[in-house]
């Protein structure tokens, strides 16, 4: 149920992002699924993802998906060492991680694009974090 | 007992893989792919662009007539002399018999309706006969150029965004200059020389820029108007600011002159 609920976000973040905003939704979404998420099978999922959004966005095949994964790995070597599964934690890493992404397929008007970026990730992130607690409060 | 990840693993596997996607797909084998990909998703987009756009279109439309009756007094005393000239010549630019009309499938930007986009994506591809730099109008104004393709869809970089540039002319004294975008749908003509002379609401023109099989920039598309001029006795050009009579961010139709 999870994973379907994942694959429906990533694939309306990447419609949303290829046409609409350009901002880097799907990113933000796959770094969420990643923090939160400690299967392998995130990683083709990752994959999957970053080879539809080339195709919506006329990039070279593949390039997306070797960011997303680079990212995913970068999250990886980080949770061998520290504590990840906190909404501070994931929001830091998600901006970060679509600074660099803004800059490397040049999408425009970075700061406004940034500022968006941190807008989202923090109501995603804070969002779940609340929502979550919510809900062992009620159990 | 720790149970045992394979991330380490699989994500070496997976980094070889993209790699090996990444070198495979220059020869254009995931075409089929990217299509059925572009052929789900485009029309979606194409619906909800032709809705978002179609309210703020009677405005643009009802301050373009105007505009055009404008232009259409001052230069019917011209027309007569046209006529003549183009009755010899028959170059009426760009010709219908060349034009391909396409819809405007998306326009992506940091805040639809708010922030101006750069590119735009249109439903023509190779399978329609355009290639990477074809020119892009809507009636005679200069719209972009077409960046990469696929075989249905395309994106068509505006001649706003910021890295575009070409040749351009001043239409009353044939004054070279160069276009830069400055993004946010804002034109500049730079590079003219201070002796030349450029005033405020003179038409800027394409220069052109066509090989001798026909291809590249067409000569004489209208890009703007100018509104301002930044003239320093002490530099060697001078600048102008344009507006653009057609709102590019409102178009639903455009033209690929092929």
């Amino acid at each position: 149920m999870s994973f379907a609920l994942y694959f429906l976000s990533a694939v309306i973040a990447l419609f949303v992002e290829s046409l609409f905003f350009q901002i880097p939704i799907t990113l933000i979404v796959i770094t969420y699924v990643a923090i939160f998420q400690k299967k392998e099978w995130v990683i083709p999922f990752t994959v999957f993802i970053g080879i539809l959004l080339d195709s919506l966005t006329f990039r070279p095949i593949g390039v997306t998906s070797l960011f997303f994964l680079c990212v995913i790995g970068l999250l990886y070597l980080y949770k061998k060492k520290f504590e990840t599964n906190h909404a501070l934690f994931g929001i830091v890493f998600t901006i970060l991680a679509c600074v660099f992404y803004i800059f490397v397929f040049d999408y425009q008007q970075i700061f406004l694009a940034t500022l968006w970026s941190v807008f989202l990730a923090s109501l995603l992130f804070f969002g779940s974090f609340f929502l979550v607690s919510w809900q062992s409060k009620e159990s | 007992m720790q149970q045992r990840t394979y991330f380490f693993p699989v994500f070496l596997v997976t980094i070889c893989f993209i790699l090996l996607v990444i070198f495979a797909g220059q020869s254009g084998i995931f075409g089929f792919f990217t299509n059925s990909v572009q052929s789900i998703f485009f029309p979606l987009g194409a619906w909800s662009h032709a809705k978002t756009a179609v309210s703020s279109k009677e405005e643009a439309l009802q301050k373009e007539n105007d505009q055009l009756r404008e232009e259409l007094a001052a230069k019917s005393t011209l027309e007569a002399d046209n006529k003549a000239l183009r009755d010899q010549f028959e170059t009426l630019s760009p010709s219908s018999k060349n034009l391909l009309p396409v819809a405007v499938v998306g326009m992506p930007s940091v805040i639809p309706n708010v922030s101006f986009p750069e590119a735009m994506i249109i439903h023509a591809g190779l399978d329609d006969g355009i290639s990477v730099g074809s020119v892009v109008v809507y009636k005679n104004q200069l719209v972009g150029t077409v960046t990469s393709l696929q075989s249905h869809f395309a994106t068509v970089t505006l001649l706003t965004a910021k890295k575009s540039s070409l040749a351009i002319k001043d239409q009353a004294s044939q004054a070279p200059g160069v276009l830069k975008g400055q993004g946010s749908g804002e034109l500049i003509v730079d590079n003219v020389l201070l002796s030349d002379t450029i005033t405020v609401g003179d038409t800027i023109v394409t220069m052109g820029g066509q090989n001798e099989s026909g291809k590249g920039m067409l000569p004489d598309l209208i890009v703007g108007k100018v509104i301002s001029i930044e003239k320093n006795p002490s530099n060697l050009f001078q600048k102008a600011r344009l507006e653009i009579g057609v709102p590019l961010n409102r178009l639903t139709t455009v033209f690929v002159i092929k």
